[in-house]
């Protein structure tokens, strides 16, 4: 709804919708930043809110393992973040992608997207 | 740790390949679940996955390394493995692994590793290597325990040397097969575990042995109740006096005549609740769930616990109680059996269970001692059709993978025979001669000795011969023995 709203969030975030955050695994999160981003925000239901049952506690498992991984292999834990967001909480989504940019901006670059 | 590094593509390579490893996943996915079966804090399975994940990395870099080239010898292989920090030994369970992963092949000459070669697998095709298992072990599992010790959610049972699993519990992990000694055995990396750095020995029929000896028990009251010598008692009351341990694992007699249990020792008085050979299965490793609090701990076991022991600590996957246990004293093994077979033996000699004061096997044949001071025998090769199946898959009698092991094989009457097999066995003997507990002399003095000892491994070896090829016959599975 935020862009219904003609609301302004940061420009480098890219969307990628999955229709529930239960199927983002730990692999796509590496996969992802392998692939050249800086970080990876994971943004679900608020929990005891899922329509399957329990997919954004799984997505929290995983995001939490991924930023085990990230912080082993020495880049940093706060490349993968979960956040939980309803679809109408148009206010909420940009202070959290406000938030995580703010994050990403802290840590280095990755260049892995100029190759 | 440092977060400023300038992110790899090789380093990100490695975590994307190792966090689809099915371990890792099943212990990232299931980490409530575990954590509400009680056995392994939240920051236990933490430890274990990170465990894992960098043991991954690794075995990545080693296969890059190959990939790199396609084909490299093996001792370019071990030059590699020098620079990247590898010891031969986890080498070869990295080589061993990515073989059953299909991403490599390895080319071997009479049982040694020449070279190894890249598949046109890619990583993303690897499918879990690790299944339960019950899956395969039916013909063969050695009743050891150790799978029901260390599983996360606590859904297998080891009960009368039959293995059972609780399907609706069990989360594929796979650590389980991990660590079985029967799932697959490279015998060459526990033989080098064992050793550590001591060269290897001529004669591997009985594994490294450093030092053999003859010898029992000082203390007349404990040599009533003891096998033979009493020699692993004596260790063991030595290891707690001494402050070496503060647990052992072993067995203890059930309330049930002659059905063993599984007994987590605590003190030198438990020690003689312990003594005495029980010839029933007893899946002794399931105490390692119960390891618990204690820091310093012995295990006393048969040959297929050494293995799973040892290969535990090839395999260790991050399990805080494996790496508590400290000493393994190991008991020589020709075969187990099962609690009805010790009932029929009962029956063929005509004795009431309740009756018999002790069992002992020596010279071919099997001994009752019965409460009213009669001694019954049979010729062992009448009973053994009797004794597990599933034991004839193995071929290790003397439990070469023990820090010390030890049998009334090779000595005479009321003596047991100790093969020291590395420093930490030898730390214990020592200790527990100067303190007076044991008495000892050399192997080579008595007899009938070490000749005998070789000539039953031999036995034991060609039965599990046997039964190798009976099993590639009738088409099913067998133990993944490696050279």
């Amino acid at each position: 709804m935020t862009g219904t709203s003609r609301r302004q969030y940061p420009s480098e975030i890219r969307l990628i919708r999955v229709k529930c955050t239960g199927r983002v695994d730990v692999k796509d999160i590496i996969q992802a930043i392998r692939e050249g981003a800086d970080g990876v925000m994971v943004i679900g239901c608020h929990p005891g809110e899922c329509d399957f049952g329990h997919g954004s506690d799984v997505a929290k498992t995983h995001v939490e393992f991924a930023r085990q991984v990230l912080e082993r292999i020495g880049y940093g834990r706060d490349r993968a973040q979960m956040y939980f967001c309803a679809a109408a909480e148009v206010d909420r989504f940009v202070t959290i992608v406000n938030e995580m940019a703010q994050k990403i901006g802290k840590l280095p670059p990755n260049d892995l997207k100029y190759e | 740790m440092a977060t400023t590094g300038k992110i790899s593509k090789d380093v990100m390579d490695e975590a994307l390949y190792a966090v689809q490893d099915f371990r890792i996943r099943c212990l990232v996915d299931a980490k409530n679940e575990i954590v509400e079966t009680g056995r392994y804090s939240a920051a236990d399975v933490d430890a274990m996955v990170l465990a894992l994940f960098d043991e991954e990395r690794e075995k990545y870099r080693l296969y890059r390394h190959v990939r790199a080239s396609g084909s490299v010898p093996y001792e370019a292989l071990v030059a590699y493995g020098g620079q990247a920090g590898l010891t031969p030994f986890t080498l070869l369970k990295h080589l061993y692994e990515l073989a059953r992963e299909h991403l490599l092949e390895l080319e071997e000459e009479e049982g040694a590793i020449t070279a190894a070669r890249v598949t046109p697998r890619e990583t993303r095709e690897v499918k879990s290597v690790y299944v339960p298992v019950t899956e395969f072990s039916t013909p063969f599992c050695a009743g050891c325990g150790l799978c029901q010790g260390i599983c996360p959610v606590d859904c297998l049972t080891v009960q009368n040397g039959v293995l059972s699993i609780d399907e609706e519990q069990c989360i594929h992990c796979g650590l389980c097969f991990s660590v079985c000694p029967r799932s697959f055995l490279p015998k060459q990396i526990v033989n080098w575990a064992v050793q550590m750095d001591v060269a290897l020995p001529d004669d591997l029929s009985i594994g490294p042995v450093q030092e053999a000896y003859s010898g029992r028990v000082t203390d007349a009251a404990l040599r009533e109740v003891v096998q033979d010598g009493g020699v692993v008692s004596g260790l063991l009351v030595h290891a707690f006096q001494a402050g070496l341990i503060d647990a052992a694992l072993g067995a203890k007699m059930s309330s049930t005549p002659w059905l063993p249990e599984p007994f987590l020792m605590t003190s030198a008085e438990d020690v003689r609740l312990a003594a005495g050979t029980k010839y029933a299965n007893n899946p002794t490793l399931q105490l390692v769930s119960e390891i618990g609090e204690y820091e310093h701990v012995a295990a006393v076991g048969t040959p297929c616990m050494m293995q799973a022991l040892r290969k535990a600590t090839a395999y260790p996957a991050g399990i805080p109680a494996l790496a508590k246990i400290q000493y393994r004293i190991g008991i020589f093994c020709m075969e187990s059996f099962s609690y009805d077979s010790i009932l029929e033996i009962a029956r063929v000699l005509e004795t009431e269970i309740t009756a018999i004061k002790k069992m002992d096997i020596n010279k071919g044949k099997f001994f009752v001692h019965t409460t009213s001071g009669e001694t019954k025998e049979v010729p062992i090769k009448e009973i053994t059709h009797l004794a597990r199946h599933e034991c004839h898959f193995c071929y290790d009698l003397t439990s070469e993978n023990a820090d010390v092991s030890v049998g009334s094989i090779g000595s005479p009457s009321g003596w047991s025979t100790i093969l020291v097999r590395n420093a930490r066995g030898k730390e214990l003997l020592d200790g527990a001669v100067a303190a007076g507990i044991l008495e000892v002399k050399p192997l080579a003095e008595v007899k009938p000795g070490m000749f005998l000892v070789k000539k039953i491994a031999g036995f034991k070896n060609k039965g599990y011969q046997r039964a190798k090829t009976k099993a590639l016959e009738e088409d099913h599975a067998i133990p993944g023995y490696y050279p």
